[in-house]
């Protein structure tokens, strides 16, 4: 399982597949540093907040779809997933080494746009640990759920993206209760920013997914994460483990 | 070994491989079929990547799909091109053994030996994004060899080899032969079955058509009359002289008055006289060759007769 961890970590950490991300992260820099023009009297603090849930955590569901597709789909297009299939591991030992590799990678990339926001701003610095364990819940959410889609659909990636811009920006914004639904809203409630941060606008918190109200349990919020990733990494390995997985022309 | 009883594998509507029953044991065996016989499938079906629909394939006693045991003692050395590209050959052979249960130092040794055994050691610094086709080859075989596994399983491995890699190639594959291991090869072309082994699983359709030693095959073959096209700028002349020859039963100029197709008994026999007849009597041919030895001609003997 490490070996399966190490390798895949290796190839999504190189620094061609890291050099989007690094400019995005200095984007949210530049954003964190610039914000007093949407927003005049915006303390350092509203600043890091504002970066955050409107880049930091939108982006997450995107790096996470992006990354996922390396863990098995993107073998199984390229014909690699026989090398991997044909060796004495167990199937299930595979794709969790994998799934924990991406997750890793998923984290590390938020983790330098969390810093980037904190250097902008100059602000945020109490909030960072609370945020980072936010977004290594939400990555393993959103890997897991997106690994498991990948495995079912061929065209996954539409599907991912499609749940990370069309269901993670609508549910957050509607009335409570149905926001136990959304990774993003868990991750809000886990982060527990302060109230009364002035905001950019509706617009933008309409991006940010802040309109709806939020009183969910921090706890009760990381926990459901915690057992929503077992759960969907526990289906991807059983599915993984009895299903076959040939590269496409030469299943027909 | 490898046991497969009423093995049959249906890709929806599509027949890969149809009611197949054979055993196989230690030495070169190869797979021999045109293309779309089904020789990849059950390559796969031995190697665990698919399951029978109906039937069953063993490998030392074993269903192969997801199972470490019988990836232990079983190496593949696919068809495909694809590599991780990025990688070069002694990390791309250290990763997979690596994934075979080797510590890291004891992968790398591996990896460099097998790497040495088939002739790649001086290039195998350089990402294997610009490898030669014969050189990706190698690396393929070398992943397969990396854990020393008892059954090696080559899909089509000498596509792409030149004649000097075919023969490095061949030789590895001997070597590996005497150590007692179990080889199975897939090939759609003869002459390269025919260095290798005799023993031979012959795929048409799906179906398996013969076992057996490959002589056999030729025997079954040399009973029906042999075609050789022959090009001469005298055909006339040429399909005169060669007719009177106790062999040949028929002979026919082509419209082009450039080339005579010649029916044949005893192929061997005949070819040592026209050779005797071209050195001896200056007997003007430009080139000649025999449409029949080919797969396809093969299995219209089996199949239709």
């Amino acid at each position: 399982m490490l070996v399966a961890f190490r390798y895949l970590l290796r190839e999504e950490l190189r620094f061609r597949k890291l050099l989007p991300w690094l400019v995005l992260s200095f984007f949210a820099f530049l954003f964190a540093l610039n914000w007093n023009r949407f927003a005049p009297e915006a303390t350092a603090v509203d600043k890091y907040v504002n970066v955050i849930n409107l880049l930091i955590f939108r982006l997450l569901p995107l790096s996470a779809a992006i990354y996922s597709t390396m863990i098995i789909a993107q073998e199984v297009e390229q014909k690699t997933i026989v090398y991997l299939l044909t060796r004495p591991i167990p199937r299930w030992q595979l794709i969790i080494g994998r799934w924990a590799a991406t997750a890793t990678t998923v984290v590390v990339i938020a983790g330098l746009g969390l810093v980037a926001a904190h250097l902008g701003s100059k602000g945020g610095m109490s909030f960072i640990l609370r945020d980072l364990l936010a977004l290594a819940l939400g990555a393993a959410a959103y890997t897991s759920l997106f690994m498991f889609i990948t495995l079912l659909f061929n065209r996954a990636l539409i599907i991912c993206v499609l749940f990370a811009f069309g269901w993670e920006s609508s549910v957050p914004n509607l009335p409570t209760g149905l926001q136990g639904l959304s990774v993003l809203s868990h991750m809000q409630a886990i982060a527990k920013h302060p109230d009364g941060v002035q905001s950019g606008g509706q617009v933008l918190d309409l991006i940010a997914g802040l309109l709806g109200k939020t009183d969910m349990n921090p706890l009760t919020s990381g926990f459901g994460l915690l057992v929503f990733s077992v759960v969907m990494v526990g289906l991807s390995a059983y599915w993984f483990s009895t299903h076959e997985f040939i590269p496409r022309e030469d299943s027909e | 070994m490898i046991q497969i009883t009423n093995a049959s594998r249906w890709y929806g509507q599509i027949i890969g491989v149809n009611d197949i029953t054979c055993e196989i044991g230690p030495g070169i065996t190869a797979l021999l079929g045109m293309n779309g016989a089904g020789k990849s499938t059950l390559m796969r079906l031995i190697t665990g990547q698919m399951n029978p629909t109906t039937g069953s394939v063993k490998v030392f006693g074993e269903e192969p799909f997801d199972n470490p045991n019988v990836f232990r003692k079983l190496g593949y050395c696919p068809e495909i091109d694809n590599f991780y590209e990025y990688m070069n050959g002694v990390e791309f052979v250290t990763y997979m053994a690596e994934m075979a249960g080797y510590s890291r130092s004891e992968a790398k040794k591996r990896a460099l030996e097998k790497i040495e055994m088939v002739g790649m050691a001086d290039r195998v610094k350089k990402p294997i994004k610009g490898y030669s086709k014969g050189m990706r080859q190698r690396i393929k075989l070398a992943q397969a060899m990396v854990h020393d596994p008892e059954i090696i399983l080559l899909d089509e491995p000498l596509n792409g080899l030149d004649p000097v890699g075919r023969h490095e190639f061949l030789s590895v594959l001997g070597h590996l032969s005497e150590m007692g291991k179990t080889i199975i090869v897939s090939s759609h072309i003869l002459y390269e079955v025919e260095q290798m082994t005799r023993s031979i699983l012959l795929l048409h359709r799906g179906r398996l058509l013969a076992t057996g030693d490959l002589r056999v095959i030729r025997d079954l073959i040399d009973k029906y009359p042999h075609k050789v096209r022959i090009e001469t700028p005298k055909p006339r002349e040429v399909a005169g002289k060669l007719t009177q020859l106790s062999g040949v039963v028929s002979a026919k100029v082509d419209d082009r008055n450039e080339v005579i197709n010649l029916e044949v008994n005893n192929p061997n026999e005949f070819y040592e006289v026209l050779s005797r007849l071209v050195l001896e009597d200056g007997l003007p041919i430009l080139s000649f060759t025999s449409p029949d030895n080919n797969l396809e001609s093969v299995f219209q003997y089996l199949v239709e007769g």
